[in-house]
């Protein structure tokens, strides 16, 4: 399974779409060093694309380029994080039903029936609204509302490996339940969740991004894509750049990302 | 008589999911930093009213009760006043009802009409056409949908000046004229996902047995794909499409905002920047209920095209 997982990622890696996903990384990585400080303020105001300024500059002169290179990291940062805490969440909640099976299985599926037509986004909307802008409040709203499909892989995966030949001998030599599944069931698991996952952060990222656009994800100021989006809007007719560079950046990262997610070899998961 | 039951069976079992979506809106009350009465009342609320507020909604009560008091005043068709107009949720709602709805079904159709031939198509197609379709679906699923709107308007209203710029217009004419570039912006992000699943679908029947025995049996391409195809590759697109009743309401909401469409996405985006909190928790519900009316709308649909399936 390792092995295999493994070689997926290298075939992913190699190919376009996880090459642009590693440009973007790097770029987002290297932010404060290539670009320490986005917000200085220039002279050059306003001013559209050009050599010395590739993606034009703002209002008080500042690089749109690197704006966006931070941006990005904050929303990548953010994204990660956040499907990290669905997985946690979910893998934990769906392992647990998937493995115990029984009444702790139905009680699982039946709650999991009713989340399942929650409308999340509309959901984060209103958390934000209560408890303020702020990355707390984003990572709250997805382990308390994203964790469905992460819970439904884990259960699936989780049931069916525990009925191996050698997870039943590993229980009826009378191995701990904990050993077993942290030693046989998890680590047979996880190949679907992360495909998944890997699809899955361009999508909160994307959800991210539209909620900061409203305005409810992060505290005003912070440079975020969404925000950078929503406070170009204004200028479209003279400073277009400052909407539809920053936007460019997330299209690239969203399709990037389902691209490798399909690479890894998941035939058509639909978010 | 069959599809009544499972309608009413639907309609049963999506109670316990409004609840415990009157039960979120109750949970903002209590989680809200501050005090709860002057978040519903708003900053310029007197003494009596603070008093009054806290007496309707039983903030000094536990929560429990504070969620029975809200499904009362729910029943009674009262979901609060706003704080910044003072005019009944339930009135605000209704008055912008029609806006997003004229986007909505404009938005659903034409991804309809966009997706079900060239999903159907790139199915029955070689590989390369469907690798193709596939990709450019993905471009297009990826595409913000406030961006794409703000990119649309840059293009099509500021340089060529083919469409205003926003509102909504008058007559059915200039509204159309009105709604071309919103219902763009909206169906990017329905239809990939629609064309997708329809290509998937398609793909998989036609290489089914049943399949190639017609086909055998001589039958020409067009029947083929008129009789097994389209009743057998529609259910799971339909089940996407209640799946993704709740961005497609999200969509309506960035969509109405970029466009300066006044219904209902637009109250969303003003009373939150406004503070209106009475206001918030009335539309997070009722836009709730406009997916799970989706999702219930979905299954039935799948019902009547299919009568194997029967819940």
């Amino acid at each position: 399974m390792r092995a295999v997982a493994v070689a997926a990622a290298g075939r992913g890696l190699r190919s376009p779409a996880g090459l642009a996903m590693v440009l973007l990384v790097i770029v987002a990585l290297v932010a404060p060093v290539v670009w320490p400080h986005p917000r200085a303020v220039g002279s050059d105001r306003l001013a559209a694309p050009g050599w010395s300024h590739p993606f034009g500059t703002t209002l008080l002169g500042q690089d749109v380029l690197g704006q966006t290179a931070h941006a990005l990291r904050i929303d990548i940062l953010l994204g990660v994080l956040a499907v990290l805490v669905s997985l946690a969440v979910g893998a934990l909640l769906g392992g647990v039903a998937g493995y115990l099976g029984g009444r702790v299985d139905r009680v699982f599926v039946a709650v999991a029936d009713l989340t399942q037509a929650l409308p999340v986004a509309l959901i984060l909307i209103a958390l934000a609204f209560s408890l303020g802008p702020s990355a707390s409040t984003i990572l709250i709203g997805f382990a308390l509302f994203g964790w469905l499909p992460y819970a439904r892989l884990t259960r699936t995966e989780v049931a069916r490996v525990r009925n191996l030949e050698y997870v039943k001998a590993a229980e009826l030599i009378g191995l701990p339940r904990t050993t077993v599944v942290a030693r046989h069931v998890g680590p047979n698991s996880y190949d679907q969740v992360l495909v998944y996952a890997a699809a899955h952060v361009g999508v909160a990222v994307q959800t991210i991004a539209a909620l900061a656009f409203i305005g409810v994800a992060l505290p005003d100021g912070t440079l975020e894509i969404g925000r950078m989006i929503a406070t170009g809007a204004p200028r479209l007719r003279d400073a277009w750049w400052l909407t539809v560079f920053p936007g460019l950046a997330l299209v690239a990262l969203g399709v990037a990302s389902g691209r490798l997610a399909r690479l890894a070899g998941d035939p058509g998961k639909e978010y | 008589m069959r599809v009544t039951r499972i309608l009413l069976r639907r309609a049963v079992s999506a109670v316990p999911l409004l609840l415990a979506l009157l039960f979120l809106t109750v949970a903002l009350q209590a989680i809200t930093p501050g005090d709860p009465a002057r978040a519903i009342a708003g900053p310029r609320a007197s003494e009596e009213v603070l008093a009054a507020t806290r007496a309707t909604y039983h903030l000094d009560d536990g929560i429990v009760e504070q969620f029975g008091s809200a499904v009362g005043r729910a029943l009674d068709g009262d979901l609060g006043t706003s704080s910044r107009s003072g005019v009944p949720v339930t009135a605000l709602i209704a008055e912008r009802v029609p806006r997003t709805a004229w986007l909505a079904a404009l938005g659903l159709l034409v991804s309809v009409l966009i997706s079900l031939p060239l999903g159907v198509w790139a199915g029955a197609s070689s590989r390369a056409a469907r690798a193709a379709v596939d990709q450019g679906s993905l471009v297009s699923m990826n595409l913000p949908t406030y961006w794409l709107a703000l990119v649309l308007v840059l293009v099509f209203s500021l340089r060529l000046e083919w469409f205003p710029v926003g509102g909504f217009g008058d007559g059915l004419g200039d509204r159309l004229r009105h709604l071309v570039l919103p219902t763009v912006a909206i169906s990017a992000a329905i239809a990939p996902v629609l064309v997708r699943s329809l290509s998937e679908s398609t793909a998989r029947v036609l290489a089914a047995d049943h399949v190639m025995t017609a086909r055998a049996a001589g039958l020409g391409r067009g029947t083929v794909v008129r009789r097994h195809v389209v009743r057998n590759a529609l259910p799971p697109m339909v089940t996407l499409l209640g799946l993704q009743a709740g961005y497609v309401v999200f969509g309506l909401v960035l969509v109405e905002s970029s466009f300066d469409i006044n219904g209902l996405g637009t109250l969303l985006f003003e009373s939150v920047r406004e503070r209106d909190f009475a206001v918030v928790q009335g539309l997070t519900l009722v836009l709730g209920m406009c997916v799970v009316a989706a999702n219930l709308l979905a299954d039935v649909a799948i019902a009547l095209l299919d009568p194997r399936w029967s819940l």
